[in-house]
């Protein structure tokens, strides 16, 4: 009888790993690529991931149609993205690398305050009703937000991999993250690259911002804070510019996070565990877990 | 006497450009990026605020338990640091900041997310002093900051830490050991943040872990970052004219993080070097008019000796 409980405890945070994992990954998998093609730590990414969650409340407010939310806010959120990078850390590529990064930071800082101004400080709710149930698989409570976070990350990395590997578009940007300079040369475009590097990386990140939101049905403008942190973490621990490793480095802390809140007391909150976990982790192997010397 | 408001500023423009002078010592003149001041800074207040209100040590018996206990912060987290550097070095620090906030917010022991109230007021000669007087201390306490600061950078030091942030990896090859003076660096600066905590905590007099998170942090980069990194003039000019902004403007109140993100991205834009960094556009314009000035001057005198 305790065993069969504890198996279904398993059972249920595995699930609930499965889910954080997803979460981190489509941050992680942006902030890899973005940090693979410039060299740039894009902190203001969180805050392209709170507009995803606030543009999906909009839409889903407007329209009533879940897959319009998803849809509209990932464009704009895209286009968002491709805007900063255009305007923001184009002109700033020369400068010495802590110029872009306190940018990036004065833009995250700069957003969140913008989403306070636009959409008022209190916390607004989500609430998707096709989405409210969930299921029971022996013993097991499956939510329906779980099953579309974990199947849409894995659609969308699906179509990310073959995007990135089989289309000249993915060649292009693969050789701009090799070598910028080499790519120019070889008269590949590498301005175009950058910027659909930037709108496919916010459109996942906008993507997971409106599935958080959805889950824990809560908007908020300092929802980006930690997701912030922990995604450049996780960028670090993947080996800087590794998108495998970037998801890789999120599935781990998902685990890692729900098992060490399930079975110890550690007096700290959840995030405070995810960010020693991150320290210790960067301290271990700075050069990332799949990066090399 | 002064208004008492006008004290209040100037004793709040003191402690800033005291903490921005601290992450100045790490960041502008070793060159190594921290985005967690707010550790050194809430060691400093935290302990000062703990020994004055759980024992009975005063104010300037506690100062230098403070002081100690951020420097040793500074060293602890130093350590670590050595082994990354750049963009590794920043996402440690800010990791260093969030665990530090949550540990003081799940401790208990440190009063939890309400943090320390009732910190006694400074004394001198035995009195619970007033702002004025608080007010010479805190001058005190930046003059002696700016004065470590300006000696520091002609010191070896000083030349030792410009090497390594220009190139660490030439800096080692002269015989400089990076670690060493990265070291340092953090403790140095860690201890002048923690002075400006110490100021703080007796001055607002409560404290609690959100003080010394990750957005203060980034506050007090933005004043650095706004007068000139590197500087010992920029981050005092940064700080005070932070402080005083919200004040003069109503708006900015409202609207302090989206103004203090806009400026920084435009700074960034435009004038990366800061304000009064060197070679910046208002300190170009200085020597300017200075040469201009004495040119001037010059041919006066020579029109006046010979005519």
């Amino acid at each position: 009888m305790i065993e069969s409980i504890s198996l279904s405890v398993l059972g249920q945070q595995l699930v609930n790993a499965l889910a954080l994992g997803s979460i981190y990954a489509m941050i992680a998998v942006g902030l890899a690529m973005i940090y693979g093609v410039l060299r740039v730590l894009h902190i203001a990414h969180a805050g392209i991931y709170t507009a995803g969650a606030y543009l999906g409340l909009y839409f889903y407010n407007l329209t009533g149609k879940l897959v319009i939310a998803v849809v509209g806010a990932m464009l704009i959120a895209g286009i968002l993205g491709a805007l900063i990078e255009r305007f923001v850390y184009r002109p700033m590529l020369p400068k010495p690398r802590i110029v872009a990064l306190i940018a990036s930071i004065g833009l995250f800082i700069c957003l969140s305050d913008l989403f306070r101004i636009l959409a008022g400080p209190h916390q607004l709710t989500l609430d998707v009703a096709a989405l409210a149930g969930h299921f029971t698989l022996t013993g097991l409570t499956i939510s329906r937000v779980d099953i579309l976070i974990v199947g849409g990350t894995a659609a969308l990395f699906a179509g990310l991999w073959l995007l990135i590997r089989h289309t000249a578009l993915g060649f292009a940007i693969r050789a701009v993250a090799q070598d910028i300079e080499t790519a120019k040369v070889m008269g590949i475009d590498v301005d175009r690259s950058v910027q659909a590097v930037f709108f496919l990386g916010s459109a996942i990140a906008a993507f997971g911002g409106i599935m958080v939101a959805i889950l824990y049905n809560a908007i908020y403008t300092s929802m980006g804070d930690v997701v912030a942190y922990k995604g450049l973490a996780l960028i670090v621990i993947g080996g800087f510019g590794s998108m495998m490793g970037a998801v890789l480095a999120s599935f781990l802390l998902g685990i890692t996070e729900t098992a060490l809140t399930t079975y110890t007391q550690i007096p700290l909150s959840r995030d405070g565990i995810a960010m020693l976990l991150l320290v210790i982790l960067i301290l271990v192997r700075p050069q990332g877990l799949l990066g090399k010397e | 006497m002064l208004d008492a408001y006008v004290v209040t500023i100037l004793i709040l423009m003191g402690i800033w450009s005291i903490i921005a002078l601290g992450l100045n010592v790490i960041t502008g003149l070793a060159g190594q990026f921290n985005l967690g001041i707010g550790v050194y800074m809430g060691t400093g207040a935290y302990v000062s605020a703990m020994l004055t209100t759980e024992t009975d040590l005063g104010f300037w018996q506690a100062l230098p338990f403070a002081l100690a206990a951020s420097a040793f912060m500074g060293l602890l987290t130093g350590l670590p640091a050595l082994r990354v550097r750049e963009d590794s070095l920043a996402v440690l620090t800010i990791g260093f900041v969030f665990v530090f906030e949550s540990l003081l917010v799940y401790l208990p022991y440190f009063g939890g997310p309400v943090g320390i109230s009732r910190i006694p007021r400074a004394t001198f000669g035995g009195a619970p002093v007033s702002n004025e007087i608080y007010l010479l201390i805190v001058i005190g306490a930046l003059a002696l900051s700016i004065a470590v600061c300006l000696y520091l950078r002609r010191s070896w030091m000083g030349l030792a830490w410009e090497s390594i942030r220009e190139n660490e990896l030439a800096a080692n090859v002269i015989g400089i050991h990076p670690a060493r003076f990265k070291l340092y660096a953090f403790t140095l600066g860690a201890a002048l943040a923690g002075l400006g905590g110490v100021l703080y905590a007796h001055f607002i007099r409560y404290v609690t872990p959100y003080d010394f998170g990750f957005i203060p942090s980034i506050y007090v980069l933005v004043m650095v970052v706004l007068g000139g990194l590197g500087t010992v003039r920029g981050p005092v000019f940064g700080a005070c004219f932070l402080t005083l902004l919200p004040e003069l403007f109503r708006f900015v109140q409202d609207y302090r993080n989206l103004i203090y993100g806009l400026t920084l991205v435009l700074l960034m834009l435009y004038e990366p070097r800061g304000f009064l960094g060197s070679g910046s556009f208002v300190v170009r314009a200085a020597q300017t008019c200075g040469a201009a000035l004495r040119a001037i001057l010059a041919s006066k005198r020579s029109y006046a000796a010979n005519p």
